[in-house]
């Protein structure tokens, strides 16, 4: 079957014309589970639904959502719900088509939490360089607005919603969801201590769930079609569909929604069109640049947490990034921590400092200036980034450095023992001086 | 000083949260707006009374996040996406095309305060590299001759070829303005039908409760 024949959920409709307005997207069954849920259900039915359907967290740690919002205790008010969109892993861009393309089901599945948890007053949080989406969200919610969707008393059933779009200014740590709460309260994007975790003392120290835009998105769809619908794909472990974003040298990079479970192979070969210019795999990291990188022999590891970590890496948010035969491992391993370095936000010393460390060491290996012992170096240095920072932005820094190193070893050793006759400088990047 | 446009737009963001800090992101993007690009001292001193914080916790919220500018930048600020996956299709000759044509290095602004040319992480657009923000929009595929007709473009004060806004915000983030200046559009949108309780028999919810 072709790829565009293949059954979806959030992309079912994405291609649409004009779907971005609401009547188009009621037209195609929009707002149905919304008047569903409102008319017929309890927000504990909407909250034990969802449960059922075992919808895991699509921004990476794919915990159960229905569990994540049960843990809200009942009797404190107000509750909040805050949806992350501030996408901004390296190799992750599903949110971004689903805000642009496709608001209103990222919509209709936030009031649908909101009313699962009780919360009178949601928030979703854009990442700051996501203008357009930003201005695309805040017209659909108006719509949403003017039909009675959002407001007090929605559609005369009694709930009363507000939703209000925030948004950040340039900091990869804001996708950590206690520093976005911290953000949204208006101080640095800097994570905090867990526990208390935020569904018992979030965003304004009230019960608060923070959930991810493709997540969300998902949750119309349960309700409208009910949770067995949702679980005839993907695997029992985790039921539905992920969209993973290809990108790196590939045919045609772009999101595809496949079920949970689909072969990466599958995912390269057919539907992005395998790695460009008639070129071999070197490797790939499956789920943004955070997770560890693996090699051609792990490509027919399905797409699903439990298999991707027996494969040594993690799923995390399916961000599949190819590299090609020739591409220079050291450099992209160089560059990488550069992103860390820059997106550490400076709380915890083994971030902080290990990440410059880390840069210094890179940068002179991939510059061609690497000593014996660099290796080792990095990899101790890797080792106490990771588990020993404040939060999961060390292990992220650390896992490009030791994966490429155990996978590609041989690069590193042939940069260090045969440096180039040139000098094959590629600047880091320079980043305003932030 | 801020004007007193720029002020109700502040205070009507300020009511969608229950405390004014909250508001200060928003607000420094309201400020950047009338500062032309850019937030001198003065500014977060203005947004430091008008929400009521320290002067130093609005000095560190705006020293924190890469979007906020606290020196000057040029009228147009053009920021090409250099990580990984964007550098492996070649973002790297991106930031060259636009070295050349501009004839600035990375992180400098031209000698007629047109252009600054920047380096950034990350922007969530991996698919369609090489790609750069440039004002308020992504630009995406770019190649020389995409780079030469964006820079054409915007020599001429005109909004270049597939932009994704269609009105000029002058690099300004949408929050700084109101829904009328943004242009959002819902007439002709009715209030939907409101919807009917279905009343149910005392057992549904444990049948509910028994199916989770």
């Amino acid at each position: 079957m072709a790829y565009e024949d293949e059954p979806k959920i959030i992309h079912q409709h994405i291609n649409v014309p004009d779907i971005r307005k609401i009547g188009v997207y009621e037209a195609n069954g929009g707002y149905s589970a919304w008047r569903k849920a409102l008319s017929e259900m309890s927000g504990d039915e909407v909250l034990n639904e969802v449960k059922a359907s075992g919808l895991g967290g699509r921004g990476g740690a794919w915990f159960p959502t229905g569990v994540k919002w049960s843990f809200m205790p009942k009797p404190v008010f107000p509750k909040y719900l805050v949806c992350n969109c501030d996408e901004s892993e390296p190799g992750t861009f599903s949110n971004r088509e689903i805000v642009l393309k496709h608001p209103h089901i990222l919509l209709e599945g936030f009031m649908l939490g909101c009313y699962a948890i009780g919360c009178n007053h949601g928030y979703i949080y854009v990442r700051g360089e996501m203008m357009k989406g930003y201005a695309v969200l805040r017209q659909a919610l108006a719509e949403a607005r003017a039909r009675g969707y959002v407001g007090k008393n929605v559609l005369g059933s009694g709930f009363d919603l507000e939703i209000t779009l925030h948004t950040g200014a340039g900091a990869y740590i804001c996708g950590e969801e206690t520093a976005l709460l911290s953000s949204l309260e208006g101080d640095r994007g800097q994570p905090r201590l867990k526990p208390p975790f935020p569904a018992v003392a979030g965003l304004y120290a009230k019960p608060t769930s923070v959930n991810n835009v493709e997540t969300l998105s998902n949750v119309a769809y349960i309700i409208r079609e009910g949770a067995d619908a949702f679980k005839q794909y993907g695997t029992e472990e985790k039921p539905g569909m992920k969209i993973v974003s290809v990108s790196g040298h590939v045919n045609r990079p772009g999101n595809y929604e496949c079920p949970v479970g689909t072969p990466i192979r599958k995912v390269l070969e057919e539907y992005a069109g395998g790695v460009w210019k008639g070129k071999e795999l070197k490797g790939f990291y499956p789920g943004g640049s955070s997770t560890p990188m693996l090699g051609p022999d792990k490509l027919d590891t399905p797409l699903a947490p439990k298999a991707i970590e027996a494969a040594g890496s993690i799923l995390g948010t399916a961000g599949l990034c190819i590299f090609d035969e020739d591409t220079d491992i050291v450099h992209v391993a160089a560059r990488l921590i550069r992103f860390y370095k820059h997106e550490s936000c400076g709380k915890c010393t083994p971030c902080r400092e290990g990440n410059d460390w880390l840069v210094a060491v890179l940068r002179r290996l991939d510059e061609g200036r690497g000593k014996d012992g660099d290796l080792d170096m990095l990899l101790d240095m890797a080792g106490n980034i990771a588990g020993r920072s404040f939060c999961l932005l060390g292990d992220a820094a650390a896992a490009p450095v030791v994966s490429s190193i155990k996978e590609f070893r041989a690069d590193f050793e042939k940069r260090i023992t045969n440096p180039p006759d040139e000098k094959i400088f590629i600047p880091l990047s320079i980043a305003n001086g932030h | 000083m801020m004007s007193d446009a720029a002020i109700a737009r502040i205070e009507e963001i300020c009511k969608e949260y229950p405390n004014r800090k909250s508001a200060l992101v928003p607000a420094l993007y309201v400020a950047q707006r009338e500062y032309g690009g850019w937030l001198p001292r003065e500014a977060l001193r203005e947004v430091a009374e008008e929400l009521d914080l320290p002067d130093s916790h609005v000095y560190a919220v705006a020293s924190f996040y890469s979007m906020f500018f606290l020196k000057p930048v040029g009228q147009n600020i053009i920021q090409v996406c250099t990580t990984s996956p964007c550098e492996l299709r070649g973002a790297r000759d991106a930031v060259e095309c636009f070295k050349k044509r501009l004839g600035v290095g990375v992180g400098e602004t031209t000698a007629d305060g047109q252009f600054t040319l920047m380096e950034v992480e990350c922007l969530a657009a991996c698919d369609r590299a090489p790609m750069a923000q440039i004002n308020e929009d992504y630009y995406l595929d770019i190649d020389e001759t995409r780079a030469n007709e964006i820079v054409d473009a915007l020599s001429r004060g005109e909004k270049p070829p597939y932009a994704e806004f269609e009105k000029n915000l002058g690099g300004s983030h949408p929050i700084a303005f109101s829904d009328e200046e943004l242009g959002i559009d819902v007439s002709g949108i009715m209030p939907a039908e409101p919807v009917v309780k279905k009343e149910k028999p005392a057992e549904a919810p444990a049948d509910a409760a028994a199916k989770a």
